[in-house]
């Protein structure tokens, strides 16, 4: 797979991420995507022996453990399986097609035009904020915090590939404890009748 | 060593939560918290003067937090609505809160730096929930999203900064230093000018500037007061230390300033909007949240008129608010609980304890004399006077004006009911040794907030003052 056809499949994924309303498919886009963040930072990680095996643990976390607390919470609560977009389906679209053009953008900002595919990364992280706006269901805050961890990463691959494997590991760590703690907070949240954020609105002002 | 003296607060509060006998585990807490206060004197010699200052603020607010909490649940508590809300947890992740701010100010690199600042929202975002409410929940979630955000741009920002640590000639594995950074004398880069200014806004979030606020006052406000006081008073001085160190980084770059421009007006906008804010509150802790966005503002505009004396008065600044901070959350727990127990309402100077000392909080945050913010913040005013930045002075003596207006009004009017939280009021077999511990806790901050005022004049002076000139 050429590494165009890679940053072909995270834009559209990310896309569809936004788009898309069904928690288990929205879930599905975020394992892809780390996949191949994770292909694409191997080969910076594999120069040591220490090296790699911090990247190993690094990606079962993410790849691995990560998801498979979402879709454990998703089967024991069904109802968080639907996201509740924010908005109807032309107006998500119009928003990728905007978050498209402002990616493209990022490329003439001063410090980022010698970087390498700096729109991609940005398109990734602006999807990544775009999904706590995008949905009611507060598990999309959740998948939208690894989808911006995701473009994070990548952006550790394309732009810092020599930095110290345990920067990532250390990234990895933070999002499995978000992501646990964020369910165990959703898991209360949802015995209270409290998933939709506009619920949370007793603190204002 | 340092490595020990970070993890010592973690340890000793898992060690005191394994024994069983009450009164054995409590007095063992409070030594172990004790000891740990000690540890960052130990280890003078292995940090800079920066590392060093800000890790003895933190490890004294940090005992004086323990040792008011150890009597704040009542005698038979059996734990709250939610599954975290029990004493054990509690200390735990307190001891787990102390133990990511000493790495924080500790750290040698970014990265590090980094890795413990996204912990204390890790260790914390319970804590802020602890009391199962919904409110809580609220705030706790907002808060594990916004500052995961926050520091997700911070970790951007470091990764674009060790880009350009890299093409310097920096070696990977001391990328993110800032000693070697310092050595570096590379020319100016945009990459830095970005990645400094991700920094800023990251860890900005972090401080609660404006507009990335909107957090601190739900989390702040929805703690328990202990934790509240170690919020607003020591995880904001953590976040402006982070600051502090990536304009160091960006000073040594010689390629400041666009940062001190983004510095000065995020921090005047912050003094400002947090003025207005204030005007409209009606909860006691809210209103010393919103207090703690107004003062972090001023540190961010101080770093941002920047020179030896705007750096020193920022630094000085973070101490004594730290301290008057943390002493004015403390009290506002007291009067919350003597509120809880005795069924009185509305104003409560004139007729308790906390009440009255409520009246020193307010002085202490509204910068009144003998307090150390008067002095830090006459000191802001003439280094934004001598580097000419009248515009953002403008801006900023309104909105502390305001805001003082606010603290006076709507403090010593307040009911300290309406945030009142019964789940962690003690029993009445407990109440009194409750409020020894937790008035000698918050008459210590209060009195260490007035001696502050004093540093300029003392060997910690020079210090800031050396501080300061290393930075700049």
């Amino acid at each position: 797979m050429t590494v165009n056809a890679m940053y072909a499949i995270l834009a559209v994924l990310s896309g569809i991420m936004i788009v898309d309303t069904r928690a288990k498919r929205v879930l599905a886009g975020y394992v892809a995507i780390a996949i191949v963040t994770t292909i694409m930072t191997f080969s910076g990680a594999a120069e040591t022996l220490g090296g790699l095996m911090l990247f190993c643990v690094a990606t079962v976390l993410k790849v691995v453990v990560a998801p498979i607390g979402i879709l454990w919470f998703v089967r024991l609560n069904p109802e968080a399986e639907d996201l509740r977009a924010s908005a109807p389906l032309p107006v998500r679209v119009l928003v990728v097609i905007a978050l498209i053009e402002l990616s493209r953008a990022v490329h003439r900002l001063p410090g980022v035009a010698g970087l390498p595919l700096q729109p991609i990364v940005a398109f990734v992280i602006l999807c990544g904020i775009a999904m706590l706006i995008m949905h009611r269901n507060v598990l999309a805050d959740l998948l939208g915090l690894l989808l911006f961890g995701a473009g994070i990463t990548l952006e550790a691959a394309l732009v810092s590939p020599q930095l110290p494997a345990v920067v990532e590991l250390g990234a990895a760590f933070d999002v499995l404890v978000t992501t646990f703690i964020g369910l165990a907070l959703l898991r209360t949240l949802h015995e209270r009748g409290l998933l939709d954020v506009d619920a949370l609105r007793n603190l204002r002002g | 060593m340092i490595a020990i003296a970070v993890i010592f607060p973690f340890l000793g509060s898992l060690i005191s939560a394994l024994i069983p006998h009450r009164d054995t585990r409590r007095t063992t807490r409070i030594i172990l918290a004790g000891a740990a206060t000690c540890v960052p004197f130990a280890i003078a010699t292995s940090v800079d003067q920066l590392s060093l200052l800000f890790s003895v603020i933190v490890s004294i607010l940090c005992f004086l937090a323990t040792v008011y909490s150890t009597d704040l649940f009542s005698i038979n508590w059996t734990g709250g609505e939610v599954f975290w809300s029990r004493k054990s947890v509690y200390f735990i992740l307190l001891g787990a809160f102390w133990s990511s701010m000493l790495l924080v100010v500790l750290a040698q690199t970014f990265g590090a730096l980094w890795f413990g600042i996204a912990s204390t929202t890790l260790a914390t975002a319970f804590l802020v929930g602890f009391s199962g409410e919904d409110a809580a929940l609220e705030a706790a979630w907002k808060y594990l999203v916004l500052c995961s955000v926050g520091i997700g741009i911070a970790l951007l920002g470091i990764i674009l900064l060790a880009n350009a640590t890299l093409h310097a000639g920096a070696t990977p594995e001391f990328a993110l230093a800032w000693n070697v950074i310092a050595g570096l004398h590379a020319a100016p880069s945009p990459v830095v000018h970005l990645a400094t200014a991700l920094m800023v806004i990251g860890f900005g979030t972090k401080a609660g500037l404006f507009p990335l606020h909107a957090w601190l006052p739900d989390a702040h406000s929805k703690a328990p007061a202990p934790i509240s006081g170690l919020l607003s008073g020591v995880l904001v001085s953590c976040a402006l230390y982070a600051i502090v160190r990536t304009l160091g980084v960006a000073e040594s770059w010689h390629d400041a300033a666009t940062l001190h421009v983004l510095l000065t007006w995020f921090g005047a906008c912050s003094v400002f909007a947090a003025g207005l804010l204030m005007l409209v509150q009606h909860d006691l802790k809210r209103l010393l949240a919103y207090s703690t966005v107004e003062h972090a503002g001023i540190v961010v505009f101080a770093l941002g008129v920047g020179g030896r004396l705007g750096i020193a008065a920022a630094l000085l600044h973070v101490i004594a608010h730290a301290f008057s901070k943390s002493g004015a959350f403390f009290v506002a727990g007291i009067t919350q609980r003597e509120a809880a127990a005795t069924g009185q309402r509305g104003v409560l100077w004139t007729t308790t304890v906390g009440g009255r000392m409520l009246l020193f909080g307010l002085a202490a945050l509204g910068g009144l004399p003998p307090f150390g913010l008067f002095c830090s913040e006459f000191l802001v005013a003439l280094a934004a006077i001598a580097a000419h930045a009248w515009a953002p002075l403008i801006v900023v003596t309104v909105g502390v004006l305001v805001a003082f207006g606010a603290l006076i009004r709507t403090g010593l009017q307040i009911d300290p009911t309406v945030s009142a939280q019964p789940s962690v009021a003690p029993a009445p077999a407990r109440r009194r040794a409750a409020t020894v511990l937790s008035v000698s806790s918050a008459s210590i901050a209060l009195t260490l907030a007035a001696l502050t005022s004093v540093i300029p004049w003392t060997g910690i002076g020079k210090t800031l003052a050396s501080i300061a000139g290393g930075i700049q």
